[in-house]
């Protein structure tokens, strides 16, 4: 069943959907699920997403189902640290997206209002570009809140590395973003 | 919408295949067939002997080039003499951690550099006493840092996915280099989940902070001949308290033997809040400048940065001073920070006289 097919049966309110939604994606949310929680969390966080895809699809209408799915799961997930009192890797994700921010320039005064460049586009294609090890420190840290000994044991390289490693990566980010 | 929103828009929309990738198993938890071959002891011996034979070939290519007249090779960092006197001392220009110089990347290893491994010696299992208590700790891997002169192994006593507790010994004679009890994963960076307790603490003042620091410093070094400087640590602090109560501030005490007013790798430092509660305590080198302050006060450091000037190649180089380190076989050199108009990260070389 192609994913207009399942989001067509969420719009009729038929939940022979949410079935079909768990029999395509339910193994590859788990997954992402245990980059965040235990394997028994991640089964009770992949099940809420269904019941919150379920509530917002309609209005909803994902182009890409499987995205958005991760994502619904990805807020569930840090919703579930903190509700377990992991309030430090909650709010460490919180960091990590204000240590992005620190990478987009300031607007220039002549194109303030404008929207010169899409951040996701420009961070998609960097990422692509950056190559396949960088590219998963990076989703590893700033996507999944990873802490820099965690990459490095998964790597098998020294903490020093990873942070420097992201270090020159949002050095590199920094300067395409200023070209864009 | 601001920076941050961006921000969390892009990561919301990140390919999706990105976020699978990431968690695919990487070089480290699945040894291929090749780097099984290249563990074992056969393949290992014949790369020793291949690396002794290249820096053989390097050695002698560089020293008959230097009989012939200064180089053009903007990655050699042997400098010649500076001083024009009539018995000039020569300085060794070492890059402790590579930088990248724009077009020039230089990328050389250096006995200088940081460099975690895997001991075959350190035991698996050691005990410590810290503030009267004993802790027992397995083994975990062990470290060199720049200018420590020391193999630093690591133990942990506890790991869980909130927080963990650890310590460091100097691996030739066990004694305590550093004590984490109550650090968190990323703590400094991320800020740490201070529970309800500690947030009803009384605020202690600078000098209470301060004198409990001395009380943890102690226990790692001879405090005579330190100074001693307090300062809140930057960053996040207490998450979201309660509204009456006021936010718990992160101190880190530091302990720095200095010599000509250059701070030196015989340093400690202690991090703990304003309610007391203790995180680390952490000395790098701890005693070697008493034994070498001699050294120390006659060590040109003028000569020595225009050495490392001269030997870095960059384009407008700045050289900004670090501190004073010692190596494993006792040599004592400067550390500087060096940058260039061509130069996107500071190189961190090592300056010694000879």
């Amino acid at each position: 069943m192609t994913d207009r097919q399942i989001i067509e049966l969420f719009l009729q309110r038929d939940e022979c959907g949410i079935a079909e939604l768990e029999r395509q994606y339910g193994a590859r949310l788990t997954r992402i699920a245990e980059g965040f929680l235990s394997r028994e969390d991640s089964e009770e966080c992949v099940n809420d997403t269904w019941l919150a895809a379920w509530n917002h699809i309609p209005p909803d209408e994902p182009r890409d189902l499987f995205a958005y799915l991760a994502v619904i799961l990805r807020n569930m997930a840090l919703n579930r640290l903190k509700a377990e009192q992991a309030e430090k890797r909650s709010a460490e994700v919180i960091e990590l997206s204000e240590e992005l921010a620190a990478c987009i320039p300031d607007p220039k005064a002549d194109t303030e209002g404008e929207a010169i460049f899409s951040l996701s586009d420009v961070l998609n294609c960097f990422l692509q570009a950056e190559g396949p090890e960088k590219r998963k420190m990076f989703v590893l840290r700033f996507w999944y809140g990873k802490n820099f000994r965690e990459i490095a044991k998964r790597f098998g390289c020294s903490e020093a590395k990873v942070q420097k490693t992201l270090n020159r990566m949002k050095h590199r980010l920094k300067k395409v973003l200023a070209r864009n | 919408m601001n920076k941050k929103e961006m921000v969390d828009k892009a990561l919301r929309e990140i390919d999706i295949q990105y976020v699978e990738e990431a968690l695919e198993p990487s070089p480290a938890s699945e040894a291929s067939p090749l780097r099984q071959f290249v563990r074992k002891p056969v393949f290992l011996a014949a790369a020793v002997l291949l690396v002794c034979l290249i820096a053989g070939g390097i050695f002698a290519a560089v020293y008959f080039r230097h009989q012939e007249g200064p180089s053009e090779d903007p990655t050699e960092l042997v400098a010649e003499s500076t001083e024009p006197t009539a018995a000039p001392k020569q300085y060794k220009v070492t890059l402790i951690s590579e930088g990248n110089a724009g077009e020039k990347t230089i990328n050389m290893e250096s006995d200088l550099s940081y460099r975690p491994f895997t001991s075959t010696t350190a035991p698996k299992e050691l005990t410590v006493t810290f503030q009267g208590k004993e802790y027992t700790g397995t083994y975990w891997m062990s470290e060199k840092l720049p200018g420590s002169g020391i193999i630093r192994d690591e133990y942990h006593i506890d790991i869980d996915r909130r927080g963990f507790a650890q310590f460091e010994v100097n691996s030739a004679d066990q004694r305590l280099l550093s004590m984490h009890i109550n650090a968190r994963y990323d703590f400094i960076v991320a800020g740490a989940d201070f529970d309800a307790w500690e947030l009803a603490q009384p605020v202690l003042s600078k000098e209470e902070i301060e004198a409990l620091a001395v009380s943890y410093a102690k226990e790692l070094i001879s405090l005579d001949e330190y100074s001693v400087r307090l300062e809140i640590r930057e960053g996040p602090t207490v998450i979201a308290p309660p509204s009456d109560t006021p936010e718990v501030e992160i101190y880190e005490c530091f302990f720095c033997s200095m010599v000509q007013g250059i701070e030196t790798t015989d340093q400690a430092s202690v991090l703990l809040t304003d309610r007391g509660t203790f995180y680390y305590v952490s000395a790098l080198a701890p005693g070697w400048v008493a034994e070498h302050r001699d050294e120390l006060l006659s060590f040109d450091v003028e000569a020595a940065m225009e050495a490392a000037n001269e030997a870095s190649h960059l384009t407008n180089p700045t050289v900004k001073v670090r501190r004073f380190g010692i190596d494993e076989n006792g040599q004592v050199f400067l550390m500087l920070f060096i940058t260039g108009s061509d130069t996107e990260m500071p190189l961190l070389l090592g300056v010694t006289e000879e």
